[in-house]
């Protein structure tokens, strides 16, 4: 596609941005006196009303209601499947645990997603792996032998979650779009950062890392490895001498400030799409920015129902793209 | 070889008219869609993108009356054509071609510009005269071009 032919998506993208929140609607949300009425204050700026404290599936039809304006504008959106690929190794995840528990996997979709999840789970309960789409057959019949064999539920956590970051970063390579690319490169360094942390607080093994960590052109898969197996301090000191001294200090900073800091520093990433006018970046940009915003209400939203103070939310919110 | 001589202005004319005309075309196009986008969301906005819309359709403008300049000159209109040499016919092709060239490449470069200026306009209408001024810039050298071109063909005797 030529960037050109994502003209009439962008703009009427850019008229849709005007609706986004900003920082101060946020602050408005933190203020509010309780769930209720921020839940007003949401329905006011044109979001749907939750039935009752279930939050979440009005909050998950807003991502829906983004991912189709964007597929009804762009000419096609498949360059955008960097950002809901992740979905379908989430729906995968839900099918082989159902296919091992007996329980219902539909509960468990996330949408949107690249290949339709109830396809997938016809496919995968008649063991017909081959017909999956290839960015995910191999992953699914690797997952679907690991449950069989071990009945770890974890290692096939592991090994899908691994996959997803690679299908992401191979989607973005195929969309040969700049700043898709550097976002999926660094959305995967970052992920390995995550993971590769959790799994050296709990002293895991090589093979567990072999599964876990996603390759990444940032930082080598076996560098990284090699790090993390010498233990914390050793893995924060390589990260260091890799010039990644910020992302240090936000793993010093906690849990929390480190999660925040990976949020933002993609978002920092897809802020430069604000500036660009053609090409497809503009509309990863607006999905990028409504996850983001989604993910604050959630923070908010939940907050407001468990009592947790202003302070700790305002601490949380992540960095808007408007 | 008068034919030849009358051949090379009439092309130099065509020439003119055709690629500013296709320029124009082609920008008006880029800048439609960037438009329609917009309009689909916001149909309020139709009035201040419809501006920037026309904006690259000037160039189709000059090399049409780049065109029209040369068929006075060589008195096409009245259906007497002069008889033109081979080199009196190519000193008007080559008059021509500053804005055929010129009308073509700067209607694109302005309909970019406007079509960014689309994005202007969706987020902060009240800054849609400065989206139209920084495409109105490309417009200097369409209008230079087609001076040169008029002040060529007015210029040369015969």
């Amino acid at each position: 596609m030529k960037n050109r032919d994502y003209l009439f998506a962008v703009s009427a993208i850019r008229a849709n941005e005007l609706n986004l929140l900003k920082d101060s609607d946020m602050e408005q949300l933190i203020n509010a006196p309780d769930y209720k009425k921020a839940v007003g204050i949401l329905t006011e700026k044109g979001f749907g009303t939750p039935q009752g404290n279930n939050y979440s599936k009005m909050l998950d039809e807003e991502i829906e209601k983004t991912w189709k304006l964007i597929n009804e504008s762009a000419p096609e959106a498949n360059a955008l499947k960097t950002f809901i690929v992740k979905n379908d190794f989430q729906n995968l995840k839900a099918v082989l645990k159902a296919e091992m528990t007996g329980n219902e996997a539909e509960k468990y979709f996330v949408a949107p997603c690249v290949f339709d999840s109830e396809k997938m789970y016809k496919l995968i309960s008649e063991r017909k792996f081959n017909e999956l789409p290839e960015f995910i057959s191999e992953t699914a019949k690797k997952a679907y032998d690991a449950i069989v064999k071990t009945g770890s539920g974890q290692l096939c956590d592991i090994i899908t979650d691994a996959a997803a970051i690679e299908a992401i970063v191979s989607f973005a390579k195929e969309s040969g779009d700049g700043l898709l690319i550097k976002y999926a490169d660094e959305f995967c360094l970052l992920t390995n950062i995550k993971t590769a942390l959790r799994a050296i607080n709990t002293n895991k093994n090589r093979a567990f890392f072999e599964y876990a960590i996603a390759e990444n052109s940032i930082i080598d898969k076996q560098q990284l490895i090699d790090g993390a197996l010498k233990g914390r301090d050793e893995f924060l000191e390589m990260l260091s001498q890799k010039g990644l001294s910020k992302i240090v200090q936000a793993v010093e900073n906690g849990t929390s400030a480190f999660e925040k800091y990976c949020d933002d520093e993609l978002m920092a990433i897809m802020k430069k799409a604000k500036m660009t006018v053609f090409g497809i970046s503009p509309l990863a940009g607006y999905f990028i920015a409504r996850e983001t915003e989604i993910k604050c209400l959630r923070i908010i939203l939940s907050a407001k129902l468990s009592g947790v103070s202003n302070d700790i939310v305002r601490e949380r919110m992540r960095e808007l793209y408007v | 070889m008068a034919n030849l001589g009358l051949g090379l202005a009439i092309l130099g004319a065509a020439l003119a008219a055709l690629f500013s005309g296709m320029g124009s075309a082609k920008g008006v196009g880029i800048v439609g869609e960037a438009a329609a986008g917009l309009v689909s969301e916001d149909p309020s906005k139709f009035t201040k993108v419809l501006i920037l819309e026309i904006l690259p359709g000037t160039q189709g403008l000059y090399g049409f009356i780049t065109a029209i300049m040369v068929m006075i000159k060589i008195k096409l209109l009245s259906g007497a054509p002069v008889e033109l040499t081979w080199t009196q016919g190519l000193q008007i092709l080559a008059a021509c071609l500053p804005m055929a060239l010129v009308g073509y490449f700067s209607a694109i470069a302005q309909a970019k510009v406007a079509a960014s200026g689309v994005s202007v306009v969706a987020k902060k209408p009240e800054q849609q005269s400065k989206a139209m001024v920084l495409s109105a810039m490309v417009e200097t050298y369409a209008v230079l071009a087609l001076l040169i071109s008029i002040l060529f063909i007015l210029r040369l005797n015969f």
